[in-house]
């Protein structure tokens, strides 16, 4: 019959305007939480990077950290040198001496960059220098090891004598 | 006796370096504490609805002081207290906003919930007398319209 025909229909619409009104108040996110760390070289570009410098010698380099983890962050960067013995690890930060400390704090879908003057203390072939890319956590009150780090080799020699 | 006099001035020299040091180091530490408690606090304000985008930038800013003090740290001491004190006072200003941030996203939130409540129970009282009249209006309209229809004989 026709009226329960329309009457099914009308109880169809309205199902699905409660389906979408549930949808839009729960609102689930479908993606993986990640961050992102990169280091790029004085132009801001992914080459670039230095290779040779002398103990002392200041350097340029840009950090780049996103987030996407549904909530704002704060994050800590910590630079480390090691050499090429060491094998880096997602699981675990490397025992290392902290050569400088960067800090960012990042809206949801957000990124930042930001320029970072380093200089190397002592000689060294084949050094790897570490970025390690850490975040705060609210709940622990404490920073933990994001499982993201990245590098670049270094050849640190003697200071140029003037 | 003018030996003595230097060894002495020099001791004292070390000293006052040493605790200025403690001190330049104790003001970083004191700083990043408190910023870890402002961004605890702005944190929750965001997991609790508010928006906290002024407050994010003024966060922001207060980082940026506190790297460009730590430029000054060895260099200029006055320059860098009176950084990290610019930097302080923002952090201040977050901490003391970052509480009615929060109670007005809890109150967006908790009309969000009303908001919805009243959807789904007008949508289910729709669906009621959708249930119940939506039969009898359309025959009452399927009559209106077709009442003056004739049945011809074929």
């Amino acid at each position: 019959m026709i009226e329960e025909k329309i009457t099914l229909a009308t109880l169809a619409i309205i199902a699905l305007i409660a389906l979408a009104l549930i949808f839009q108040f729960v609102n689930p996110s479908f993606s993986e939480p990640f961050s992102e760390l990169a280091i790029l070289g004085p132009d801001m570009k992914l080459t670039g990077y230095p290779h040779e410098v002398s103990v002392g010698e200041n350097f340029t380099l840009y950090l780049f950290v996103g987030n996407h983890e549904g909530h704002t962050m704060f994050y800590e960067v910590m630079v480390k040198l090691v050499n090429n013995q060491t094998t880096l690890s997602t699981s675990s930060p490397l025992n290392a001496s902290v050569l400088a400390t960067y800090y960012f704090i990042i809206m949801n879908n957000q990124n930042a960059t930001k320029k970072i003057v380093l200089s190397i203390p002592y000689e060294g072939t084949n050094l790897r220098l570490v970025f390690e890319l850490w975040a705060f956590s609210a709940s622990s009150n404490s920073f933990y090891y994001k499982g993201i780090s990245t590098y670049i080799w270094l050849n640190v020699t003697a200071s140029k004598s003037v | 006796m003018k030996r003595k006099f230097i060894l002495l001035s020099i001791f004292l020299l070390f000293i006052i370096l040493s605790i200025n040091i403690k001190i330049l180091n104790a003001q970083n530490d004191n700083f990043l504490d408190q910023f870890e408690k402002a961004y605890t606090a702005l944190y929750n304000a965001e997991l609790n609805g508010g928006n906290i985008t002024e407050l994010y930038y003024k966060l922001n800013q207060s980082l940026a002081i506190y790297e460009e003090a730590q430029q000054y740290k060895q260099r200029n001491s006055t320059l860098y207290n009176e950084l990290i004190d610019n930097a302080t006072k923002i952090l201040n200003e977050v901490m003391s906003n970052v509480a009615n941030v929060e109670a007005q996203g809890i109150a967006t939130t908790n009309n969000r919930i009303l908001d919805f409540s009243l959807e789904m129970v007008s949508l289910v009282i729709a669906g009621i007398l959708v249930y119940i009249y939506m039969p009898r209006i359309t025959l009452y309209i399927w009559l209106k319209i077709h009442s003056k229809w004739k049945v011809v004989k074929k």
